[in-house]
């Protein structure tokens, strides 16, 4: 029997005024999956983890954490759990080990030795004795990262660990997430621009428009999807595919919606499908090759401009 | 958790400039006000009826009591409203604590808090009371000593009323201009029977001898646990989604 997920969001809704955060976005992550949540900028990545763990109110739907419902009464369940919020707070007045320390002292951990380990982690043990409040950007991210992950949590909510990193810190935070993912078996959940690394060590992937989840993937249809290929939308498809296979020798396709067939080939034959399916009277509304980057599918998805079916 | 949470709060508050904002008002509100009974008698007045905002049976005790209360307003608006201001608001949602104990924390260190500044402006007043000479224009140090604890229990029963704004408004000022407000309503309807039952007027009634009406009593009561109840429910129900 498959475990119940540890995260799940059921038909989650919300408006800002007039602005739409979120659109009945529902999704689950499975303990030990790393979901990585694409999309770009005000796209309702924030809403949505932040409805997760309870901290935003949905108008409607619900979301579950741990088993239970997110919101005030599920606050035992941040004992096993970590979040990174987009902006990472840090207490003014104290040193970062302080900083550290006073999060631990609240999640009730006594190990006097988590606050030091947390901080080597995210790589920043040598400014433990630095007062917090003077931390860069850069800098209070890792310190936020090591916040979420100094209680050794089973379930990490990051709203985007990488923003803004340096190479050198962005390389070592993805590395960071493999190891907690793979050798800890962490369960994650991680916000994402799409450039920003985290999509290639992601199980699964969202991407998210406007408010909506509009594409989901596991990693071997992502990688499918993002496979080089031509799109084509025709009048026939079960015509079309009649001529992909017995005049162009094509098997490795997908009729994707009504109208929209996705055919993988190796080199751009656009000429030749074109011709083939013109030739035998079904009209080609559109025909499209696809590069083949995951970056550039996800970013595509992301912006409207290719179909997430 | 309750344990923790004091720990945290007093541990924010010792790096904090606030605590010796509310103690210069409250020790320097007594202080003051033996100051000024000293003047006014050293400069031939002998009775205080005739002096603008000074009431004779409570004298210049007055001037503390304000000042007080203000401490009070300031050093709940702060323990409630800060972490709204800089985010860290998030860092307490998402620890494994619950919201009513946030609360019933805040409201304790700052009880504590509020009684122990009282103590602290009494002995004061007791201090500024040895060193200058004795007039008739002073109030004697159970007046003084009625006000300031007065303040003190008019400050806790209203604090959870500052909070509920704090948490509401999210923020320190916004809880700050309602405290402030209401005492200027308040006082501003001091002729209204009504009115005079509130937690505000406990010092002067009990500064001048008139004694506390149970009716002032249950009220302060009743806005002592409704504040409390307002408050937690905010927290509650708090909603951020950015």
């Amino acid at each position: 029997m498959a475990s119940s997920p540890l995260i799940e969001a059921i038909r989650l809704s919300k408006k800002q005024g007039r602005r739409i955060l979120l659109d009945e976005v529902s999704l689950s992550v499975a303990r030990g999956d790393l979901y990585a949540l694409v999309g770009d900028a005000n796209c309702g990545k924030t809403a949505l983890l932040r409805a997760l763990v309870g901290l935003a109110r949905p108008d409607t739907g619900s979301a579950r954490i741990m088993g239970e419902d997110a919101g005030p009464s599920a606050y035992r369940v941040f004992e096993r759990v970590g979040f990174l919020a987009a902006d990472p707070p840090v207490r003014r007045g104290l040193c970062v080990r302080r900083d550290l320390e006073a999060s631990l002292s609240l999640a009730g951990v006594r190990d006097a030795e988590a606050a030091g380990r947390a901080l080597a982690l995210v790589g920043i043990g040598n400014l433990a004795e630095q007062p917090a409040h003077s931390l860069g950007d850069d800098d209070r991210r890792l310190l936020g990262i090591a916040r979420a992950i100094a209680h050794s949590p089973e379930l990490l909510v990051l709203d985007e660990p990488t923003r803004g990193l340096g190479g050198v810190e962005r390389r070592r935070i993805l590395d960071l997430l493999r190891m907690l993912s793979v050798e800890r078996e962490i369960t994650m959940i991680v916000a994402t621009r799409v450039a920003d690394g985290v999509v290639e060590l992601a199980t699964r992937v969202g991407v998210m428009r406007d408010g909506s989840l509009v594409a989901e993937f596991d990693r071997d249809g992502l990688r499918e999807r993002g496979r080089e290929h031509v799109e084509v939308v025709v009048s026939d498809p079960p015509r079309a595919a009649l001529v992909l296979e017995e005049r162009l020798g094509v098997t490795d396709y997908a009729v994707c919606q009504e109208h929209l067939i996705r055919i993988y080939v190796p080199g751009a034959r656009i000429g030749d499908i074109n011709s083939a399916l013109v030739g035998e009277g079904i009209d080609v509304t559109r025909l499209t090759v696809n590069a083949g980057s995951l970056e550039d599918l996800l970013e595509r998805l992301s912006s409207g401009e290719a179909d997430p079916q | 958790m309750i344990g923790r949470l004091i720990g945290a709060e007093l541990a924010g508050l010792r790096r904090s400039m606030v605590p010796w904002l509310a103690t210069l008002l409250v020790v320097g509100g007594s202080v003051v006000a033996r100051v000024l009974a000293w003047v006014t008698h050293a400069i031939g007045r002998t009775e205080l009826g005739s002096l603008p905002f000074v009431r004779p049976n409570v004298g210049w005790s007055d001037v503390a009591v304000p000042l007080a209360l203000l401490a009070y307003l300031i050093l709940t608006a702060y323990v409630f409203g800060r972490d709204f201001e800089d985010g860290n608001i998030d860092l307490i949602l998402t620890a494994p604590v619950r919201r009513e104990a946030v609360v019933v924390a805040r409201t304790l260190v700052i009880a504590a808090g509020a009684l122990a500044l009282s103590l602290m402006g009494w002995a004061a007043d007791i201090a500024t009371h040895a060193l200058l000479a004795a007039s008739p224009l002073d109030p004697g140090p159970a007046t003084a000593a009625a006000a300031a604890l007065a303040s003190a229990i008019a400050g806790v029963a209203t604090l959870p009323l500052v909070a509920w704004a704090a948490v509401r408004f999210r923020g320190v000022l916004p809880a700050l201009g309602l405290g402030i407000a209401i005492q200027v309503l308040v006082l501003a309807l001091s002729g209204v029977a009504l009115v005079r039952v509130l937690p505000w007027f406990l010092p002067t009634m009990l500064a001048s001898g008139g004694g506390v009406s149970v009716l002032s009593v249950g009220f302060s009561v009743l806005l002592f646990v409704g504040g409390i109840v307002a408050a937690i429910r905010g927290l509650r129900g708090v909603d951020l989604y950015e």
